[in-house]
């Protein structure tokens, strides 16, 4: 346990000095302010608008990150050849990538309370008080998205190389976003069995289900604590399986760097 | 006399790569077997190529042999062997956005030397960075250091935990003659100190001067050893050629039977000429003295100070017979 901490940390502290990090925060907090500029001067309701954007924004920034992240802990220790050092010491293949992802997580979650924090000015510049705890189990839901999203990146990572990996985890991101359109917008004409694949694919992966704004904004549904649960576990459960394939697949790959 | 026990051994190890699409198989490391002995500095030597690399990452599990054990202190090695070994890559393998004693502090947080407490962790770094001259430079990142000072604090992330054992690939690579003075004298403060010592190096002159035992790779096997010779006697053969006209073998053998000249280390016939190798450079003057008494013609006179040198690309030619 104490190696993953030690891991952990140094991927955290390395992360949090990353050149990414600044620019993300700086792109992130400038979308957040748009938001809430676009919002005030949007013809539609003012919340839809701000929960609308706002979460979108909130979800591709830190989807971004995550993505980019992922992919960068694991190919640029294999690049500047860390990992070689790193896995030459006593630290078995998978503590390794669980304390790496650990890192990973705490230095999106230090992004997200940036994020929150700039949520949260948006609230008090239009005279509103603290944001209510819907907006944290929104954002709490949102962040797990990018959680498995920096998990399925390193998967990626550990059996390909940089480009590929980054290529092959945008590619199943945007599935993850078009799935469950693409299922709502299917013609009564269409083959039981194709229906019934595309239905598979968009319960299994769907990144939509994470972002519970919709269900209010888009459909007034208030979300039950339950259903909130069953996501937040669910995307844990992504995170395990992203993490546990990477794994497997990294436990006996060479070390050539 | 007891014998000193290896504190590491590879049996049979062998490492074969699938180079490319088509699956052409490259067998890097071929039935490897060879022991480091406890307390030594042992060389592995061998052109690019022969496998030393691939053996250093199997030691290490970096890459997983195809056949064959590594054994250390007499059983499998395992995660928390590495806990006593150390490694020093070839070329500064270290996160670039994290200062000196960082690195070292996470490398101490994950080996946990029984020999030091949490607490006494930043002591030690300390007592480190100073060995290695880098304390002033303690808070800048490892981008920001030379190639020199990087080496150096890779040295030091590969000894700050006290290992039984420590690998060094190519230690003196990039380094200026100060760095490079500083770096012998670590390693024979460590030799002083008993640590077994792996030395992958090219250089010969390292070799004579910090190690007990040598192992020569070819074709990913060792075609030389001298752990049942002495080092000395691969020191030996770095001599001078005289080559005589007039005299062949026969008479050379009677010349020097008759009188009291050194022997050769070598006598070779070239031709109408004859080459005496001699073991040091006065032999090879009382060969040239009574060649000259004999009236015998002294064709070249050849200094072969990298005699070890040709010996080792010969070495590097041929598959262990034995």
């Amino acid at each position: 346990m104490r190696t993953i901490i030690a891991v952990a940390l140094e991927t955290f502290l390395r992360l949090r000095r990353d050149k990414i990090f600044m620019p993300a925060l700086l792109i992130g907090l400038g979308l957040l302010a748009l938001t809430g500029l676009a919002s005030f001067w949007g013809v539609e309701e003012f919340f839809k608008i701000l929960y609308d954007l706002g979460t979108t924004a909130y979800l591709f920034t830190g989807a971004a990150v995550a993505i980019f992240w992922g992919n960068k802990i694991v190919s640029d220790s294999k690049t500047e050849g860390s990992l070689e050092v790193q896995l030459a010491s006593p630290i078995g293949r998978s503590v390794w990538l669980v304390g790496k992802f650990l890192g990973l997580s705490a230095a999106l979650l230090l992004l997200g309370v940036c994020f929150l924090i700039a949520w949260q000015g948006i609230y008090f510049s239009y005279g509103m008080s603290w944001m209510n705890p819907f907006d944290l189990k929104l954002f709490g839901v949102l962040t797990i998205s990018w959680l498995f999203l920096a998990a399925l990146s390193m998967m990626f990572a550990t059996f390909a190389t940089q480009a590929v990996a980054l290529f092959c985890t945008i590619w199943v991101f945007v599935c993850g976003l078009i799935s469950a359109p693409i299922l709502q917008t299917l013609s009564p004409e269409t083959p039981e069995s194709t229906r019934k694949v595309v239905e598979v694919v968009a319960g299994i992966w769907n990144i939509n289900m994470f972002n519970i704004s919709q269900s209010v904004s888009k459909y007034h549904l208030p979300v039950a604590p339950d259903d909130i649960g069953m996501r937040i576990g669910y995307g844990f459960l992504l995170c395990g399986f992203f993490l546990g394939v990477a794994c497997v697949a990294f436990q006996r790959k060479d070390i050539i760097a | 006399m007891v014998a000193t026990p290896a504190i590491l051994e590879i049996k049979n190890l062998k490492k074969v790569y699938d180079r490319d699409l088509f699956k052409k198989k490259q067998v890097v490391v071929n039935d490897l077997s060879c022991s480091f002995l406890e307390g030594q500095c042992t060389a592995l030597m061998g052109h690019n190529g022969a496998g030393k690399t691939t053996t250093i990452r199997m030691i290490f599990g970096l890459i997983t042999p195809d056949a064959g054990e590594i054994h250390f202190r007499g059983r499998p090695l395992t995660l928390e062997d590495k806990r006593s070994i150390g490694y020093m890559p070839e070329t500064n393998k270290l996160p670039t956005n994290l200062t000196c004693e960082e690195i070292l502090r996470h490398h101490l947080r994950v080996f946990r030397p029984k020999h030091l407490k949490p607490n006494e962790y930043a002591a030690a770094i300390e007592e480190k960075l100073k060995e290695i001259q880098l304390w002033e430079h303690r808070h800048k990142r490892v981008g920001k250091l030379s190639k020199g000072m990087g080496r150096r604090l890779s040295w030091a992330q590969a000894t700050i935990h006290k290992p039984e054992l420590i690998v060094l690939d190519e230690p003196m690579s990039g380094l200026d003659p100060m760095g490079y003075r500083l770096m012998v004298e670590l390693i024979n403060k460590l030799r002083r100190e008993k640590v077994t010592i792996i030395l992958c190096t090219h250089e010969l002159w390292s070799i004579e001067q910090l190690c007990d035992q040598v192992h020569i790779m070819n074709h990913g096997k060792v075609v030389y050893s001298t752990l049942d010779t002495k080092i000395e006697k691969v020191k030996e053969e770095a001599s001078h050629i005289l080559t005589v006209s007039g005299a062949n073998i026969d008479d050379i053998k009677k010349l020097q039977s008759g009188t009291n000249l050194p022997m050769w280390l070598n006598l070779e016939a070239k031709s109408h000429l004859t080459q005496i190798s001699c073991r040091s450079y006065a032999d090879s003057l009382n060969w040239m003295e009574a060649c000259m008494q004999h009236g015998l013609l002294i064709v070249e006179f050849q200094k072969l100070s990298n005699l070890s040198e040709e010996r080792l690309i010969q070495f590097f030619g041929e598959e262990k017979t034995a």
